[in-house]
């Protein structure tokens, strides 16, 4: 048995963005970013489905790509700039107040959502997909957001809202 | 939520102090991408060890030279997909992107996919799921469940770029307390499913080495998995070829997924070798795979299945990589 075991190991300060507050905490080094998220800064946004990176529920945006928050030590992400879904709609320049983010808004219209769990990580999957590029073709978005399980609405509407929103975020103007 | 058990993490500056770190402590184990690793913590595998965080070595990049690509071990697969390759070598970015999915590529690197444990339905599961039964041998104990009697353990090497490296005739630079040398990447592989890799737990992989493959070379990569994300190869297949004045000149097969270790398969490299991939040669090549293949009931879809597989997927990888050769995008 290790030694260093016999009692927890230190705990360390991390540094930390999460959308767009900067924040210095103290955290057991095992500590997931997810725990940390959803324990320490009360962000219940991301989920855990499986904990094992297998579902895609608990997908954030770190430095603007797609990561499982349940497989990335919070030690890790140190300095990193952290997108949650609950940030997602103030990245929006000039919104309105209480407005949602135009993916959000194309979940919404498209019926892209049922119970919700796996939007989230979808969302912010789809908006990684979207900022490298912004007219993907279906087979990108499905490759894009292979990572992330529904277990309720079948995949056809979530990737008619991540169309919708690509041809929102083009300025198109397209009505619900 | 699914925690991870207590450990350290040390944050090391350079890789000698990460290699000093690794030979004081026995027990501490490289955290790259944590994508294998962390998962393996999560069902109690590793409980012991505490961690060696290589995100401050400087190990992350891409270099070219006149003969060689040297791909730091930390590099993304996110970076690896998203680099233009020469075309011959665009084989290592169609296996990364083949790797999991995107919220994983981005962390995962290359160093952690070649250092991928080995993997078996026994094996990866809960502590829970794992104390219904005797532990097996790859977890400490003294049987396996998948051979019973036997004392060999059959893990499978299921990661996707290794195949691609070895077909590619890649390097892999290893670092320890004495230096640093250079092996094959086909040498890293002990085929002892508990212990898959030839490092020692005190030695590094800093980078592999892929020579530029000379005009008229080709290479592809063919995964069979259930789903197109997310799982792991139940069998896979890279192919290199090199065409000289209309035939193979010279031919490199490899299969994953299909042992405890990427398979090397002479005979089918000699099928192809001197043919212009004439269906006969296609045939005696599918048939050496088939041969090679080593599959037991460990994984997703059935031995039998995945053995008559290697031949498919071997005459698929190898007609993709003779078109590449041609200089024809399939
Ligand atoms: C849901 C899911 C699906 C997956 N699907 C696939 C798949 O389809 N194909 C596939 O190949 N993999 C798959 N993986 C496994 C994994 O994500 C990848 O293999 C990844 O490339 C591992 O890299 P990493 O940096 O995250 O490794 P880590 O977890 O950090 O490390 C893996 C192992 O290598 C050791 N190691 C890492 N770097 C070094 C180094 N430089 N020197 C010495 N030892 C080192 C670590 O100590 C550890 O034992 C999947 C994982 C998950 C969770
Ligand atoms: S092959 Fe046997 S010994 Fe190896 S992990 Fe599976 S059950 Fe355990
Ligand atoms: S909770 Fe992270 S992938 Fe399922
Ligand atoms: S909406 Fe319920 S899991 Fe996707």
């Amino acid at each position: 048995m290790n030694e260093a075991r016999k009692s927890p190991p230190k705990k360390m300060v991390v540094e930390l963005e999460v959308n767009g507050t900067r924040h210095e905490l103290l955290v057991e080094p095992r500590r997931t970013l997810l725990e940390v998220l959803r324990e320490e800064l009360g962000l219940t946004g991301a989920k855990e489905g499986c904990g094992l990176g297998a579902c895609g529920t608990c997908t954030v945006l770190m430095d603007g790509r797609p990561v499982r928050a349940c497989l990335t030590l919070a030690v890790e992400a140190q300095g990193a700039s952290i997108l949650t879904v609950e940030g997602l709609a103030d990245t929006v320049a000039d919104r309105e107040p209480g407005a949602l983010h135009p993916i959000q808004e194309a979940f919404v219209d498209a019926h892209g959502v049922q119970c919700g769990f796996c939007t989230p990580g979808m969302i912010l999957a789809a908006k990684a997909l979207l900022d490298e590029e912004p007219d993907p073709d279906e087979a990108r978005i499905r490759e894009a957001l292979g990572g992330q399980v529904c277990r309720c609405t079948g995949y056809t509407k979530i990737v008619e809202a991540v169309k919708l929103a690509a041809r929102r975020l083009s300025g198109e103007e397209v009505k619900a | 939520m699914l925690r991870l058990p207590h450990f350290a993490v040390h944050r090391p500056g350079s890789v000698a102090e990460g290699l000093q770190i690794l030979a004081a402590a026995p027990h501490a184990r490289p955290l790259a991408g944590g994508t294998d690793l962390l998962v393996a913590m999560k069902h109690g595998h590793h409980t012991d060890a505490d961690l060696v965080s290589l995100a401050g070595l400087g190990l992350s990049g891409i270099e070219r030279s006149d003969s060689t690509l040297t791909v730091g071990a930390g590099t993304s697969l996110w970076d690896l997909m998203r680099r233009a390759w020469p075309d011959a070598l665009g084989v290592v970015a169609e296996a990364a992107r083949a790797v999991a999915a995107p919220p994983l590529q981005s962390r995962a690197t290359v160093g952690g996919n070649v250092c991928l444990d080995t993997r078996c339905w026994f094996f990866n599961q809960s502590a829970f799921w794992r104390s219904g039964r005797p532990a097996c041998l790859k977890a400490g104990g003294d049987r396996c469940h998948v051979v019973p009697g036997g004392s060999d353990c059959h893990a499978v090497s299921q990661a996707d770029l290794p195949p691609v490296l070895i077909a590619c005739g890649a390097q892999a630079e290893i670092a320890g307390a004495d230096g640093s040398r250079d092996v094959p990447v086909e040498g890293l592989f002990s085929g002892d499913g508990r212990r898959p890799h030839t490092l020692s737990s005190a030695e590094l992989l800093l980078r592999l080495r892929i020579p530029l493959p000379p005009p008229g070379a080709g290479a592809a990569y063919e995964k069979l998995r259930m789903r197109r994300a997310l799982d792991f190869a139940a069998a896979s297949a890279a192919v290199y070829l090199e065409r000289r004045d209309g035939g193979c000149a010279r031919a490199r097969v490899v299969l994953g997924g299909l042992g405890t270790k990427p398979l090397r398969v002479p005979e089918a490299e000699a099928a192809l070798e001197g043919t212009e991939l004439d269906p006969r040669a296609l045939a005696e090549a599918a048939e050496a795979a088939v041969a090679a293949a080593r599959p037991v009931k460990n994984t997703d879809l059935t031995p039998a299945y995945r053995r008559k597989m290697a031949g498919v997927l071997v005459r698929r990888a190898a007609l993709r990589a003779w078109t590449r050769a041609a200089g024809e995008e399939s």
